[in-house]
C-alpha cells in the first residue's frame, strides 16, 4: 500500500466512521463501507476470542448492589405477572435435540454457579455484582444442542427485546442464565425472573427478563444491534 | 527560552534547528500516540486483554489514562499550531513547498509570540531608519 492509497482509504474510512456517528447520510454506499469495516472488526474480534480468558472483578471493587444501574425499553418495570400469563418459564428451543421449557424450579436443579463478576457497558461505565446460575453451555448440553447452531438468541419479555451471539461466546463458562444477584434472588429491575449475564459481552447483549433462548443456524440480530449498534459487542 | 518568552532576558537563545520545548513535545508525541492506542485496546476488550488492561491499572484507570493522553494530545497539537503562527509563520513555506529561510527564523527576528512577527529589515524600513 504506497502512501496515496493509505491516504484515500484513510481519508474514505474516517469519512464513513464521520457520517455514520453522525445519522447525516443513509447513502447505501456509505451504509456498505460501514457494515464491511463492522465485518472486519469482527473478525478481528472473534480472532482475539479465547474460551479460557476470564474476568474476575478487582479486588478491591465495591460490590454496586442497589446502585447497578437498570435499564429496559418498556415504559415501565417489565414484570411476569403469573395471573395473566401463567407460570413462567423458559424455553430452549431450535437447533436442539429436544427443546424444553424449563421452569425455575428446573433451573435450581442444574449445576449452579457464582461468580463476582464486572459489567461493562457500551456507554463506559462499569460495574461489579455476584451473579448466580446456570451456565449456558450446561443448558445446552441438556436440550442436546446441535453443532449446526452457530448462533444463540436470547429473547425477553421487555417488549420484544433481544440479541443474537454467536456460539463461542455463548458457551463461554462466565455466561450464565442468571437467578440470582449478590445472593437473594434476581430482583425485578435487574431481569426477574431470569436474565443472561456474561463479562464478556457489553451489557446491551445481555438479554434481561428471558422467556426464550433459541440456537439458530444464522444470526438474528437485536435490539439495539438493528439500531446501528455493533453486533458482536465482545469484551 | 522560557525566560525569553518571558521577557526576562531580550535575546533570544541560538537553539538549532528546535529548542528545548519542542524537542521535549516531539519527544513525547509518539510516545503518548502508543499509549492512546494501547489503551484504546485495553477498554477495548478488557476480558480478553485482561493484561493489558492490568498493565495500566485496571479498566477504570486504563479509561483514565486513554481520556488524559487524548486531552495531552488535543492540547499539544493546538499549542503546536498556534505557535506556527503566533511565531514562526515563514515555517509555512517548509511545510508547503519546502525550504526554509534562516534569515526569517525566530532567531533571526528575536520573535516572541507575536513580538517582531516581521523580519528585522522590514522593522528598520518601517522606523524610517
Amino acid at each position: 500500500m504506497d502512501r496515496r492509497k493509505f491516504l484515500s482509504a484513510g481519508g474514505f474510512s474516517l469519512t464513513a466512521a464521520f457520517l455514520g456517528a453522525c445519522g447525516v447520510d443513509r447513502s447505501p454506499r456509505a451504509q456498505r463501507l460501514l457494515d464491511l469495516a463492522e465485518q472486519r472488526n469482527e473478525g478481528v474480534e472473534r480472532s482475539l476470542f479465547h474460551h479460557a480468558s476470564m474476568d474476575g472483578a478487582q479486588s478491591g471493587a465495591r460490590i454496586a448492589g442497589s446502585a447497578f444501574p437498570s435499564y429496559f425499553i418498556s415504559k415501565t418495570v417489565p414484570v411476569w405477572d403469573e395471573r395473566v400469563r401463567g407460570p413462567w418459564t423458559l424455553e430452549v428451543s431450535g437447533l436442539v435435540q429436544a427443546p424444553t421449557k424449563f421452569t425455575l424450579d428446573d433451573l435450581r436443579k442444574l449445576p449452579y454457579r457464582s461468580q463476582r463478576v464486572d459489567h461493562f457497558c457500551v456507554e463506559g461505565w462499569n460495574a461489579v455484582a455476584v451473579w448466580g446460575g446456570v451456565r449456558l453451555s450446561d443448558i445446552a448440553r441438556v436440550v442436546g444442542a446441535k453443532p449446526e447452531a452457530g448462533y444463540v438468541d436470547f429473547q425477553s419479555f421487555d417488549d420484544g427485546y433481544h440479541e443474537s451471539w454467536d456460539i463461542d461466546s455463548a458457551m463461554h463458562p462466565q455466561t450464565l442464565v442468571v437467578i440470582a444477584m449478590d445472593g437473594h434472588l434476581l430482583g425485578m429491575a435487574h431481569g426477574a425472573p431470569a436474565r443472561v449475564h456474561s463479562p464478556i459481552k457489553l451489557g446491551y447483549k445481555n438479554t434481561k427478563y428471558l422467556t426464550k433462548i433459541a440456537f439458530l443456524p444464522k444470526r438474528n440480530g437485536g435490539y439495539w444491534s438493528d439500531q446501528g449498534y455493533e453486533w458482536y459487542g465482545g469484551t | 527560552m522560557i525566560k525569553f518568552y518571558l521577557f526576562v532576558t531580550k535575546e533570544h537563545p541560538m537553539q538549532g534547528k528546535h529548542n528545548a520545548m519542542q524537542k521535549a513535545t516531539y519527544f513525547l508525541l509518539p510516545i503518548l500516540a502508543a499509549v492512546q492506542v494501547l489503551t484504546g485496546l485495553a477498554i477495548w476488550k478488557p476480558v480478553q486483554l485482561g493484561w493489558l488492561t492490568a498493565v495500566f491499572g485496571g479498566y477504570v484507570w486504563a479509561r483514565y489514562w486513554h481520556f488524559m493522553t487524548m486531552m495531552a494530545l488535543i492540547v499539544l497539537s493546538f499549542v503546536h499550531i498556534f505557535m506556527v503562527f503566533a511565531v514562526d509563520p515563514y515555517s509555512l513555506q517548509s511545510i508547503t513547498t519546502g525550504g526554509y529561510r534562516e534569515d526569517l527564523s525566530p532567531e533571526a527576528r528575536n520573535a516572541r509570540p507575536f513580538y517582531h512577527l516581521l523580519p528585522r529589515w522590514r522593522r528598520r524600513a518601517a522606523q524610517g531608519e
